[in-house]
Formats: C-alpha cells, sequence, structure tokens
C-alpha cells in the first residue's frame, strides 16, 4: 500500500514530463509519417534502373520507414532521461524536500525502488509504447509494400535503453558525495562511453549486452550512495 | 546478508572500474590529438627529407634484388588451379604491368587494355572502401541500420522486393499487398522460413541489369562462395 502510495507521487512528479516526451515523439513522428506519404515511393527509387546498366550498390541500400522518426526517438530518449532524472534526483536537493521523504515509515529501499521503478514506467509509456505503434503502423501492407524489419524495431528499444542510461547517468551524478572536480560527474562520460562503444555494434545482441553492463556498473553505485549517504 | 552489504562488494569495484574506463578513453582522446597535432607540424619536415633521399643516387639493384623487389611490392593474384600472377599499378596513370610466377613480365600497358583480366578480380567487388561501407550500413546509428532492397520492376510497375537479412543471411520476398512471396538462400528459393539457408558472411557484391531487364541481377560475394543471383527466376 505505501509503495504503491509513493509510486503514485513520483509518477504524479513526472508526469508532466511523460506527457511532454509522449507528445512531443507522437507529434513529430506523425508529421514525419504525413510527409513519407507524399513521398513518390520505390517507382521513384528504382527508376534509374535500365537494361544493360550496371546499378551502383548504394541504390539498393534502404532506409526503413522507421528510420525517419529513430533520430527523434534518440535524442527524446536521451533529453527525457535526463530531466526525469533531475526531476527524481536533483530537485529534492535544491528544494530541500529529502527529510520529508525519509520522515515516513519507509526504508530507503523502497524509496529508491518506487523512483527506479517510476523511472522505467515513464520510460514504457512515454516512449516505448509510441514507438511500438508507429512500428505496428508503418507494417501495414497499404502504407509500405517492404515493412520494417524486426531488427529495427529493436534498435529503437535499444535507443529508448540508452535514454534509461542517461537517467542512471543524472541520478548518479546527483547523489554523487564528490566534489565537482573530482568524480562526482563521471556518471555522464561513462554514459557517452557506453553509447560510443554501443553505436560500433554490428549485432542487436552485444549492443545490449554492453548496454545492460553500463546499467549494472551504475545502478550498483546509485544503490550503493542512496543507501548509504546523508541527505 | 542485506542489500546493503551486497551493493557495497559491487559499488566499490565498479566505480573504480568506471572511473579507470573514463581515464584510459581520455588518455586516447588525448593521444590521438598528441599523435595528429604531431604529424601536422612535422610533416613539412617529413617531406623536405623524403625529397632530399630521392635526389641521393640509388644503389644498383642485381638481378635477384630485383626480382625480390617486385615480388613484395606486387599484388599477388592467383588463378583456381594455383598458378600466381605478380601485378603493379601506377594508382594515378592507371598504368598496369603483369609478371608471372618467375617474375617475367607479360603485359605492360593501360588497365582498360588488359588481354590478362581474368586475373583480377572486379574493382567494384575488390574495393576496401566498400567493405567498411558495408559494415557501416548494419551498424546500429540513430538512422537505424540500412538494410539492401533488390526490386523486381517492369518499366511500369514493381512486383516484388527482396530485403537482404543481415542476422539471418538470407533474402526474404515481399509482394505489393505485403504477402511474403518466400526466402532466397544458399540453397535456392523456399516458401518456408524454415527452410532457408544462410548465404554465408557478406563480404560484397555488384549489381546491374541484364539487356533485356529492368531488375537489377547480383554478383554477391561471400567468405566462402560467389553468388550470381537473378530474383527474377
Amino acid at each position: 500500500m505505501k509503495f504503491m502510495t509513493l509510486m503514485r507521487k513520483e509518477l504524479r512528479e513526472i508526469l508532466p514530463w511523460i506527457l511532454f516526451a509522449a507528445i512531443a515523439f507522437l507529434a513529430i513522428g506523425f508529421f514525419n509519417i504525413t510527409l513519407l506519404g507524399h513521398n513518390p515511393g520505390y517507382n521513384w527509387q528504382y527508376s534509374g534502373f535500365e537494361p544493360g546498366l550496371d546499378v551502383d550498390m548504394h541504390q539498393l541500400l534502404s532506409t526503413s520507414v522507421l528510420g525517419i522518426n529513430s533520430v527523434w526517438l534518440f535524442l527524446i530518449s536521451i533529453a527525457f532521461g535526463l530531466a526525469i532524472g533531475i526531476r527524481q534526483f536533483w530537485v529534492p536537493f535544491f528544494k530541500k524536500t529529502w527529510a520529508f521523504e525519509f520522515h515516513r515509515s519507509i526504508n530507503r529501499r523502497t524509496i529508491l525502488t518506487t523512483k527506479l521503478s517510476a523511472g522505467i514506467i515513464a520510460f514504457l509509456l512515454a516512449l516505448g509504447t509510441i514507438w511500438t505503434f508507429f512500428y505496428i503502423y508503418s507494417s501495414r501492407p497499404d502504407f509500405s509494400m517492404v515493412p520494417p524489419s524486426i531488427r529495427n524495431f529493436l534498435e529503437g528499444w535499444i535507443f529508448i535503453t540508452i535514454g534509461f542510461l542517461a537517467y542512471l547517468a543524472t541520478a548518479l551524478t546527483a547523489l554523487s558525495r564528490t566534489h565537482w572536480y573530482t568524480t562526482k560527474a563521471f556518471g555522464f562520460p561513462f554514459a557517452i562511453i557506453i553509447l560510443t562503444i554501443t553505436f560500433s555494434q554490428w549485432k542487436l545482441s552485444q549492443a545490449l549486452i554492453t548496454i545492460i553492463i553500463g546499467i549494472v556498473l551504475l545502478l550498483s553505485q546509485i544503490i550503493y550512495t542512496f543507501l548509504n549517504r546523508e541527505f | 546478508m542485506t542489500l546493503k552489504n551486497i551493493t557495497k562488494y559491487i559499488a566499490k569495484p565498479s566505480k573504480i572500474f568506471t572511473t579507470a574506463v573514463i581515464i584510459l578513453f581520455a588518455i586516447f582522446i588525448v593521444q590521438l590529438f598528441t599523435i595528429q597535432m604531431h604529424n601536422m607540424m612535422h610533416a613539412k619536415a617529413w617531406e623536405k627529407a623524403s625529397k632530399q633521399t630521392a635526389k641521393e643516387p640509388k644503389k644498383e639493384l642485381t638481378e635477384k634484388e630485383k626480382k625480390l623487389e617486385i615480388m613484395t611490392s606486387s599484388k599477388k593474384e592467383f588463378l583456381s588451379d594455383g598458378t600466381i600472377f605478380y601485378t603493379k599499378q601506377k594508382t594515378k596513370k592507371k598504368d598496369l604491368k603483369i609478371y608471372d610466377a618467375d617474375v617475367n613480365m607479360v603485359w605492360k600497358g593501360r588497365k582498360k587494355n588488359n588481354p590478362y583480366d581474368f586475373i583480377l578480380w572486379p574493382e567494384k567487388i575488390l574495393d576496401s572502401r566498400r567493405y567498411n561501407n558495408l559494415h557501416h550500413y548494419k551498424t546500429i546509428s540513430p538512422e537505424l541500420s540500412r538494410s539492401i532492397q533488390v526490386p523486381v520492376r517492369t518499366k511500369e510497375k514493381i512486383p516484388q522486393i527482396w530485403r537482404y537479412n543481415w542476422d539471418k543471411g538470407y533474402f526474404k520476398g515481399f509482394a505489393p499487398d505485403g504477402k511474403i512471396l518466400g526466402y532466397l538462400g544458399s540453397a535456392g528459393f523456399t516458401q518456408k522460413r524454415s527452410n532457408a539457408t544462410p548465404l554465408g558472411t557478406l563480404e560484397g557484391y555488384r549489381a546491374w541489369c541484364p539487356e533485356d531487364s529492368y531488375s537489377p541481377t547480383l554478383l554477391w560475394l561471400t567468405k566462402r562462395k560467389v553468388y550470381q543471383i537473378n530474383f527474377e527466376k
């Protein structure tokens, strides 16, 4: 019961950001898809293929219809991670409300669990559901002759987990007790390194393993710091 | 053992690891920057030194040394029966020299007039930049990985499109109504996905439209095999 009450409180606090990210992604995505509807399509793309002519290999390479929204998903996901990380872990420092959070008869573990669970739910609601919707929408035969591949769909989910990594990096930086000029902000460069390694992978499984390692390393430090530090 | 204790044993090593990774990464970037700066600063000095070396009189090589020099500096082309040819090309002039297995020159001239073109791979397949591009296209990026799609087309319409699956290594065919036409792998065409077999690791490909067709035919080079794929048939 207490857990659910806390969860509602956390979700209520980040609700404006959830709505903002969801509406922004939905609006930009639909605008892009409408533009794609005016695209002359494959007949135009392959119009240069004439008998007896060489075909440049680049003419055969195609970007998925989901590709038009994936850049936005990537950018919004990182921005969303930073925003809710700041809202959940930094704002209580600015407003000095940590003491209020801890005064209830709830242990720190539950408080942290609700914060992180609310973060995960926020990503699923704001970006996950809309990305899945775009995938289903663009898989319809009347939209495109070749539907987007499962690989492209999963790549979108990797961008969402990258956003979650940015969220954890923000949380760790906020909670860290070290000074600014030492290791306080090390969560961010570490997230950037994980991002760089992920973007050099060819296999989805390798990319996913890289992100999971990054999440485990950041999460273990967040849990330890949150349970031990003084607020 | 409480969560507090468990995380203590994981959090501290992970913090050390994270810090070490960041420091190593920073050193790597500084190193790259330093080397680049060093190269830029010394480029002129090296150019001057190499010009000076070129002016110095060269030592006359013996016949054996000349052959050895050709063998080491040439590209080796093998025929299926094991015969070796040495080829040497001046990149700017497009002049080609071909030597046999005993390093005797068998032909010299403009590359386009080469009568021994059967010993060379098509340039488009061997271009290393294109290999890298292929890997680049399947790398995860914000624009998503790209796929190879081959249309089967007439002058007016496109009745089929075949998409290559990077992970599975075979083609999947789509009709205009979105229906799946079948799969094309190393064992040929099949309608069941379970029967589709991978073509092998892709190394490069070349495409052209035959004289009587608007649909591209592919020369598909994998690590072990070369396929000629015509999607119309």
